[in-house]
């Protein structure tokens, strides 16, 4: 029969880290997820850009470095993957 | 993703401190242009297989619409060749999504050629498939042998955009009692016998597909249970430059909301404290 436990039985500090740790994990998986969106649509922009510059007449430089930064970035975070894009551009 | 605006600043601000050569005028186009292909996307596309009542209309509502049961629910005319199953346009808080709601395997062989038929007919087509089964369902070889077949036909990728969601797990042995309600967590047998469930859909679906441990998925849609690691796959299937558009509809439903306050109170208390520590050494 399901009982109600409460703090101070034996059951509910094993439950609580239990559940502390099901709850943080779900955050980080909602965060990967977000992450990975977000290189999702820089794919998006990249393609819908080569159109787009060829249709006004320029050029884009490093659009590839554009998506596959971003895909480094997923691992070491949004702005680690911006700086390494900057440090990239600035070599000769 | 929630604000696909911002994303499209950084993007720009990208590109833009990237290629200097580019005038004010052409980016200010640029922006435009590239703003208005982004909301004139084609909805994402979702294929739904399982057989009746394994949860498929559930777990939409638990990943597109907070768990609610939708209302705005607008059967699509058919392509000129019939598909078995229902094509809707199913409308959640956050946007439309297309789903092809087909049928399962393992009723019996003759409708399960048909079927098949449908799922080759389908799958190019869609940005992404859920293909949902009631655990501890054993029925697998249906599917394994159609997996086969579809990596055949129409090639691996096809077979790749598919997410095996195993549901319910909520009653999986010993049963629905031995779920912690208070915590709307399984108990320990509960998430034994899920890890044992999962080994055998890995050992059964694992040589078919390219990245088993990440297309199976054990779940609960109406305990909302595991919902983020389902949704976090259904995006890392999809097409590379078209999940983002899922992110966009995205609205998952809250598990906390069936957790015991208390319980949820007493962890943040403990957050800064101890209880992960203790919990490591024990
Ligand atoms: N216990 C339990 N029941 C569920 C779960 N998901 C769905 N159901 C129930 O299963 C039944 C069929 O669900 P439905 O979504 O209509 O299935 P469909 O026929 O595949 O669309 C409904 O009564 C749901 O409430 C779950 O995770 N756990
Ligand atoms: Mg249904």
């Amino acid at each position: 029969m399901p009982r109600d436990i409460a703090p101070g039985d034996a059951e509910w500090d094993e439950v609580a880290s239990r559940l502390a740790n099901f709850m943080e994990s779900m955050t980080a998986s909602d965060k990967r997820r977000i992450a990975a969106d977000e290189i999702s649509f820089r794919r998006f922009c990249a393609h819908a850009m080569q159109h787009i510059a060829n249709f006004l007449g320029f050029t884009l430089k490093n659009i590839d470095e554009f998506v596959r930064d971003m895909g480094w970035a997923l691992k070491s975070g949004w702005q680690q993957g911006i700086e390494r894009a900057q440090v990239k551009r600035l070599r000769p | 993703m929630n604000d696909s605006r911002s994303y499209l600043t950084k993007a720009i601000g990208w590109l833009r401190s990237n290629n200097p050569h580019v005038t004010e005028e052409q980016w200010a186009k640029t922006e435009e242009m590239l703003a208005k292909k982004a909301e004139e996307a084609s909805p994402p596309t979702i294929a739904l297989i399982g057989l009746t009542g394994v949860g498929k209309s559930s777990t939409i509502n638990a990943l597109f619409n907070s768990g609610v049961n939708v209302s705005h629910h607008r059967p699509c005319t058919q392509t000129a060749q019939a598909i078995e199953g229902d094509l809707y346009e199913y409308t959640g808080r956050r946007g439309t999504i297309v789903v092809y709601d087909m049928p399962g395997l393992g009723e019996n062989l003759a409708a399960d050629e048909r079927h098949y038929a449908t799922y080759c007919q389908t799958l190019p087509n869609v940005d992404v498939a859920i293909w949902v089964i009631e655990a501890p369902s054993r029925t697998i070889s249906p599917i394994e042998v159609a997996l086969r077949r579809l990596r055949r036909h129409c090639g691996p990728e096809v077979v790749d955009k598919i997410v095996f969601a195993a549901n319910k797990i909520d009653r999986i042995h010993p049963g629905e009692s031995a779920w912690i309600k208070q915590a709307n967590m399984p108990s320990l047998e509960q998430k034994e016998t899920t890890e044992l469930y999962s080994n055998f859909l890995f050992e059964s679906l694992g040589s078919e597909v390219s990245r088993p441990k990440d297309s199976i998925v054990c779940y609960s849609a109406t305990r909302r249970y595991n919902l983020e690691v389902l949704m976090e796959q259904v995006g890392a299937h999809a097409p590379d430059d078209r999940a983002w558009l899922l992110g966009k509809v995205a609205d998952v439903a809250d598990f906390k909301e069936l957790v015991d306050p208390r319980l949820l109170a007493w962890i943040q208390q403990k957050q800064h404290g101890d209880i992960r520590g203790a919990n490591r050494d024990a």
